[in-house]
């Protein structure tokens, strides 16, 4: 025991004790932690708070870039901004800005005439001189007379739309949202009425009356260009999905869904017959239209894998083909106020016209078509005396006597045609061109 | 199984160590001291703390003979480790609309683990017939995890669905040690010792991380009735004649700078300054030809100043934006070289080596800063990255290469030397595992990187056998 307490009681041990620890200390302390220290933080915003104006004007508001930053010191002045015009072919006031205090570096815009979405970059450089990527800054720019291909929502969702030119109102289905127009061809509002949640089919009659049937089989209908709303009787009973929807100018109202046959209202939707009711088999039609003599004409799949022109002389009873001689492949029908029936097809890709109600036809414009028949589009409407037609995979015709026709706008990627109440034209995109729709604006 | 081999070491611990057996062949003893965590595993980025934690133990060493000696312990030790990771919130840059949302902070992601172990090693040991005796020596251990966690049930339930569990109920590895003793009376000499062990069982699932340790300890060594040492048991000046001694040992330090010896580097790699310590060991094969062999742990590794995708070496990828580095990277090896030396010269001699060595990798750390940038039109952050990093998951475990070095040997209290030399090393082939799991696969990725090093070395050459 003596010998151990010398052993610690020496001078030696102690040493070597006190160099263990502070080896210990420095071996412990001698690694700094990973860390990260922001040195700069800046964030480029790039805004246009009102980005729709007529071609060939100046935007309402200034255009302008904000730098923030998250770093101290916070000084955002001095960065240069340099604004150029890339599509549309308009100018800007200023090309190359400097940011003031407050971060901003602003210049007014002279939308161009050239195209319908218009293009200015922003090019920011930091006082260091380090140049960034440029952005884009994105306005529309009202083209009238010309078409406008437009790729921003609703409009380009666009799925169906009814107008009437003596009540000046023209409204507009997109993704299920009822919209109204307003000042001008692409200025739609969405109508907050509960009641039209899940729309999917429009149609106004010949008094002005809009009637909208939703995805959940209702119809609702306004008398007072939409200022109320009030529900129909459900077109056709204890149906939870949408039908199809068509009004005869007449006035009547005619609703189908494949294995529901037939239903009919002649007192705008407060009842409903049922006069074609059908039993495993299917029927369906896309337009109706009530010919002088009562017939009732429309483009129908009655249990056969195709569609034919058919009519009905009993209001809806009975179906009969219109004709043996008719084009066959047809993908669309129009009843002229003369009563003249034109048939557009796809095989023998063209249109045809019948004067003699449906017995004989011909030719009389030849172009192909690629499309798929299975949409329930619209293909053809009048505003004034011209006829607008659709033809997918060429374009949009013009004629006033399904005669002579003129090509009012080439462009092959289309399916379905609508006008609106001041004869403004949409033409909703199809394929390479789909979730775009081509506005074709008249003041 | 486990727990019978278990008993029967005890067994046979308390067997050896009963009053019968006790004679001057055996000595027994204490030692405390520190324990120095060192996880080995695939560890790619995070600082993994080297957290100090105590060991103690009883051992039990015999004498097989002057020089050599079985050892073995009951010891309990510490692996305390720490992983601090960054919580990089600039890899992808968060902008705001508005200055009220615009705080930016970080928040330092830290696991711990603590293992505590009752380790049993056995070990050889060598010993110089010095007063103050320089011991080395090297075994295997076995371990049982204390402070386990996982019940019983979650270990029986993984047993049956075959499934690892972790951290293991016991781990076994090798265990290295070094030490000097000092008599301080007849019987009782106090030392200081120097380990490291390496565990081999993974103990941490996520990085393969198995256990590792340096230690530090000291403690005291009875012998009973051991005879009065005095300086005449230990060398004599006669000792000195170096034409009839064969062995020597020479405990060696130098200061080492490291360098990416590839010819095919990249980018800009520069040399770094590291250590190197450890003892040489040579056997005389005749009068100016000698066989040299040792252990060393020595520090290599490099520097890199350039633009790259990786802390620790150069990458690049047209798709990725690259990072300013300026790092270093420290690779630690346990070092075993095998020399053949020629010496010309008497008293002071020249001498001149050549051989080859085997570099067994401990650790791999990065540490220094780079610059990230990240920008685009809507916006720019610029931030300093104070790298430090585990990366030896990047690196291959074992390095082979070849060495050649020249000095001076100097008489020194006559029977010995003091020597000063530089020995220059290079690997034979790329250190860089490239094709594990951590590999990124960028266009341009520089795998050819080699330890090259030139170390300043000093020695003390001591006599030890004729």
């Amino acid at each position: 025991m003596k010998q151990i307490s010398n052993i610690f009681r020496s001078r030696k041990l102690l040493q070597i004790q006190v160099f263990v620890v502070l080896l210990s200390t420095i071996i412990s302390c001698n690694f700094n932690d990973p860390s990260i220290e922001i040195l700069a933080n800046y964030n480029f915003s790039y805004y246009n708070n009102n980005p729709v104006a007529v071609g060939g004007e100046y935007l309402k508001d200034s255009i302008y870039v904000q730098v923030y930053s998250y770093t101290t010191p916070t000084d955002v002045s001095g960065f240069t901004v340099e604004f150029k015009i890339k599509n549309g072919g308009g100018t800007v006031d200023k090309q190359v800005v400097k940011t003031k205090k407050d971060g901003k570096a602003s210049t007014r815009w002279k939308l161009g005439t050239d195209s319908f979405t218009q293009i200015v970059t922003a090019r920011v450089t930091d006082p260091n001189g380090n140049v960034f990527p440029e952005a884009q800054i994105v306005a529309r720019g009202l083209l009238y007379n010309a078409w406008n291909e437009v790729n921003y929502y609703p409009l380009n969702q666009l799925s169906d739309m009814a107008s009437d030119t003596i009540t000046h109102q023209s409204w507009m289905i997109s993704a299920s949202k009822v919209y109204k127009r307003g000042d001008n061809f692409l200025d739609w509002q969405q109508v907050d009425e509960s009641k039209l949640n899940g729309g999917r089919e429009i149609e106004i009659d010949k008094n002005g009356v809009v009637y909208i049937g939703t995805w959940n089989g209702e119809l609702v209908k306004s008398t007072d260009h939409g200022l109320n709303w009030i529900k129909c009787t459900k077109p056709i009973p204890d149906n939870p999905y949408f039908f199809y929807l068509w009004i005869t100018n007449d006035g009547d109202l005619w609703a189908t869904r494949y294995d529901r046959g037939l239903w009919h209202s002649t007192d705008g939707g407060i009842t409903w017959s049922n006069p074609l009711a059908v039993t495993g088999e299917t029927f369906t039609m896309n337009g109706a239209y009530r010919l002088k003599n009562g017939w009732l004409v429309s483009m129908v799949n009655f249990g056969l894998l195709k569609m034919e022109i058919m009519k009905s002389e009993d209001e809806g009873k009975t179906w009969n083909p219109i004709s043996t001689t008719a084009p066959e492949y047809p993908y669309s029908v129009y009843v002229t106020g003369k009563d003249e029936i034109i048939i557009f097809t796809q095989s023998i890709a063209g249109i045809f016209k019948s004067t003699d109600l449906g017995k004989t036809y011909r030719k009389v414009f030849e172009g192909s078509v690629t499309f798929n028949t299975s949409a329930m589009q619209s293909y053809v409407k009048k505003f004034g005396m011209d006829y607008y037609i659709a033809i997918p995979g060429h374009g949009v015709l013009q004629t006033q006597d399904f005669e002579k026709f003129e090509t009012l706008f080439t462009e092959p990627n289309i399916d379905g045609l609508y006008i609106d109440h001041t004869g403004s034209i949409a033409v909703m995109g199809w394929l390479d061109k789909l979730n775009t729709s081509f506005f074709y604006g008249r003041k | 199984m486990k727990k019978i081999k278990l008993s029967l070491f005890i067994c046979f611990l308390l067997g050896i160590m009963s009053p019968v057996v006790l004679a001057q062949k055996y000595s027994f003893g204490e030692y405390t001291g520190v324990n120095f965590s060192n996880l080995h595993g695939n560890l790619l980025t995070n600082k993994w703390m080297p957290k100090v934690g105590p060991n103690a133990g009883l051992f039990l060493e015999y004498s097989l003979n002057k020089s050599f000696s079985l050892q073995t312990e009951v010891a309990y030790v510490t692996h305390y480790y720490e992983m601090k990771s960054y919580y990089n919130q600039s890899t992808d840059p968060i902008y705001y609309d508005d200055y009220s949302s615009s705080s930016i902070y970080y928040n330092y992601y830290s696991h711990k683990y603590d293992f505590s172990f009752l380790r049993f090693p056995l070990f050889i040991k060598y010993k110089t017939p010095t007063r103050l005796q320089l011991g080395l020596g090297g075994g295997m251990f076995y371990s049982v995890l204390l402070n386990d966690d996982v019940t019983k049930t979650e270990r029986d339930a993984a047993k049956k669905e075959n499934r690892k569990i972790y951290p293991p109920k016991y781990d076994w590895g090798y265990i290295f040690s070094a030490d000097l003793s000092y008599p301080i009376t007849k019987d009782i000499r106090f030392f200081v010792t120097g380990r490291i062990t390496s565990g081999q069982k993974v103990f941490i699932e996520s990085v393969k991380g198995e256990n590792g340790s340096s230690e530090l300890g000291f403690g005291l060594k009875y012998t009973p009735n051991s005879r009065k040492e005095n300086i005449n048991d230990y060398m004599k000046p006669s000792d000195s004649d170096s034409s009839i001694t064969r062995c020597y040992i020479r405990p060696v330090a130098g200061l080492l700078v490291g360098w990416n010896s590839s010819t095919k580097k990249a980018g800009n790699y520069s040399a770094k300054i590291g250590s190197s310590i450890g003892a040489a060991f040579e056997y005389r094969l005749g009068k100016t030809v000698s066989l040299q062999s040792g252990i060393l742990f020595e520090r290599k590794g490099y520097a890199l100043s350039d633009s790259s995708l990786y802390y620790h070496r150069i990458a690049t990828d047209d798709k990725y934006p690259e990072n300013k580095v300026d790092s270093k990277v420290e690779l630690d090896y346990v070092t075993i070289p095998l020399n053949l030396k020629f010496s010309i010269g008497n008293p002071v001699s020249f001498y001149f080596d050549l051989g080859l060595y085997s570099g067994f990798k401990v650790n791999a750390l990065c540490h220094g800063t780079a610059i990230e940038k990240s920008s685009g039109s809507y916006g720019y952050t610029l931030q300093k990255i104070n790298i430090n990093d585990a990366v030896e998951g990047y690196y291959h475990a074992v390095d082979f290469g070849y060495q050649t070095g020249l000095g001076f040997e100097f008489p020194f209290r006559k029977n010995l030397k003091f020597d000063i030399g530089i020995t220059y090393s290079e690997s034979f082939s790329p250190i860089i595992n490239k094709t594990n799991e951590n590999s990124v696969g960028y266009s341009n990725d520089d795998v050819s990187i080699k330890n090259g090093s030139v170390v300043l070395q000093f020695g003390l050459q001591i006599p030890i056998s004729r």
